[in-house]
């Protein structure tokens, strides 16, 4: 078995997520939604119902309003938006963890994850990029592959560092010539194993490498690589793996970006950041100690 | 491996670290205290130090200027280097430090790899960071700038002396 073969495989080895995302999904695509019939599944698990509720009066999420029921939130922010708090809270316990291999302490890749999700939501809004309804959703999961692939990068480090450093390769190029695949590739397999929709899976796949993704969905790529860079810069989930890695110039070009969307999206990304972090900071902790928390 | 807070934790177990974070700053006398930031990346650390009033401040600091957001200037100044400067100073100034005695150091202003034209973060970071010290006639000691790498910045206030940690060696500066 390759190394290749042997960490696709770990892919396995993962959780799926919870029923009730799987469910939420097959709602996403129904336009005739039934709200009640949405609601239930969501209410069917108390701690659940809690969390979303918090997270719709969130600043970020939030509606001018207070919004007391599942149904309400559904009817206000949308399946979607529902859908992206349910993920969110489902994918926390595994990216809230240290990562080893890539020395992110704990909370350094959430941290980096929901700023990403913010940036690319930020972009494309100020782009006008229409229809763009899975940029949170990538943002949230594009470094997934972190959280397996860094188990390896623990082990193989050395010659990865080595790799970086003499023959000036981005640290996920080093990857895939130790390793035989880079955490991008891992994350895609995951996401895909979890059924998540084609773009979410295709975006997640190149979003170190623009140039060879699925061109039907080439805005929502260069969104996640653009996004994905500037918060690496500023400094949100910055590893071992550093800035070791290549703004590919196309993508920003293709996106209209200059530097002043990068300040801008940025110092939006600190303000949402900060709103999501606080209202997730109690959430998770319920995740990790299996103790639901009530609502507020 | 070296590591100077490991070494000096040994020598004085009182030695107790305070983080600054991302567009924060921290401002310390106490000489059992290490002012550290972490996950510098085209960010710019910004550590002033007055050996004479045993004083010093460090900043961490994330875009070049605030006009891209008065609002969020006037309650995060130290999110951008522009407001930061200024209020770092204002702040040590405050509590009796002197101009001519600061100890500049900064570290940082890091890129990506390959010719990166588009954001230039770290570059501007760097170029207003360098501006603003000239202006305030503050001359810059020591630095450690550029390139991919992520950064930690510490300062001790036991005598103001500044490292910087990459790739798990802590190096003076």
């Amino acid at each position: 078995m390759s190394r290749r073969d042997e960490i696709l495989s770990q892919v396995t080895t993962v959780p799926s997520l919870p029923a009730v995302v799987c469910h939420l999904q097959e709602f996403l695509n129904d336009p005739e939604v039934n709200f009640d019939k949405l609601s239930r599944v969501i209410e069917c698990d108390p701690g659940l119902t809690a969390n979303v509720l918090q997270l719709a009066n969130s600043a970020y999420f939030g509606w001018q309003g207070n919004i007391g029921t599942v149904r309400d939130a559904i009817a206000r922010l949308g399946t979607k938006r529902i859908f992206q708090m349910v993920l969110c809270m489902s994918v926390a316990p595994m990216v809230r963890k240290p990562i080893r291999g890539y020395d992110l302490e704990a909370d350094g890749l959430w941290r980096h994850s929901i700023a990403v999700a913010i940036c690319a939501e930020k972009i494309g809004a100020r782009k006008r990029l229409a229809n763009q309804p899975h940029a949170f959703t990538v943002g949230l999961l594009h470094d997934l592959g972190k959280v397996l692939l860094g188990t390896f990068i623990d082990v193989d480090d050395q010659p990865i560092k080595e790799l970086v450093a003499m023959d000036n390769l981005t640290f996920n190029e080093a990857e895939k010539m130790v390793l035989g695949v880079d955490h991008a590739e891992v994350g895609a397999h995951l996401l895909e194993k979890w059924r998540l929709p084609a773009e979410v899976v295709a975006a997640t796949r190149a979003h170190h490498d623009t140039r060879h993704g699925d061109p039907r969905y080439q805005d929502l790529i260069d969104l996640i690589h653009v996004s994905d860079m500037i918060c690496l810069d500023c400094g949100w989930g910055l590893g071992s793996d550093g800035l070791q890695y290549r703004l590919d110039e196309e993508a920003a070009s293709r996106l209209n970006l200059r530097s002043g969307d990068a300040d801008e999206a940025a110092a939006q990304v600190m303000i949402g950041l900060e709103e999501l972090l606080q209202v997730f900071s109690p959430l998770t902790k319920g995740a990790h100690d299996g103790v639901q928390h009530p609502a507020r | 491996m070296s590591n100077v807070l490991l070494e000096r934790r040994q020598a004085n177990p009182g030695i107790q670290s305070v983080t600054v974070d991302i567009s924060d700053m921290g401002l310390s006398s106490d000489r059992n205290q290490v002012l550290v930031t972490y996950s510098l990346g085209s960010c710019v650390g910004l550590a002033l130090y007055d050996p004479v009033a045993r004083l010093g401040g460090l900043i961490h600091c994330m875009l070049p200027l605030s006009k891209i957001d008065p609002q969020k200037a006037r309650s995060r100044p130290c999110m951008f280097v522009d407001s930061g400067v200024s209020r770092l100073l204002t702040d040590l100034f405050q509590r009796g430090a002197q101009r001519q005695n600061l100890i500049a150091k900064l570290a940082g202003a890091g890129s990506p790899l390959g010719k990166e034209e588009t954001f230039r973060i770290g570059e501007r970071n760097y170029t207003i960071l360098r501006k603003l010290l000239w202006k305030n006639s503050i001359l810059i000691s020591a630095e450690d700038i550029g390139g991919p790498k992520a950064r930690t910045m510490y300062l001790y206030m036991a005598d103001g002396l500044v490292t910087v940690k990459s790739e798990g060696q802590e190096v003076p500066l």
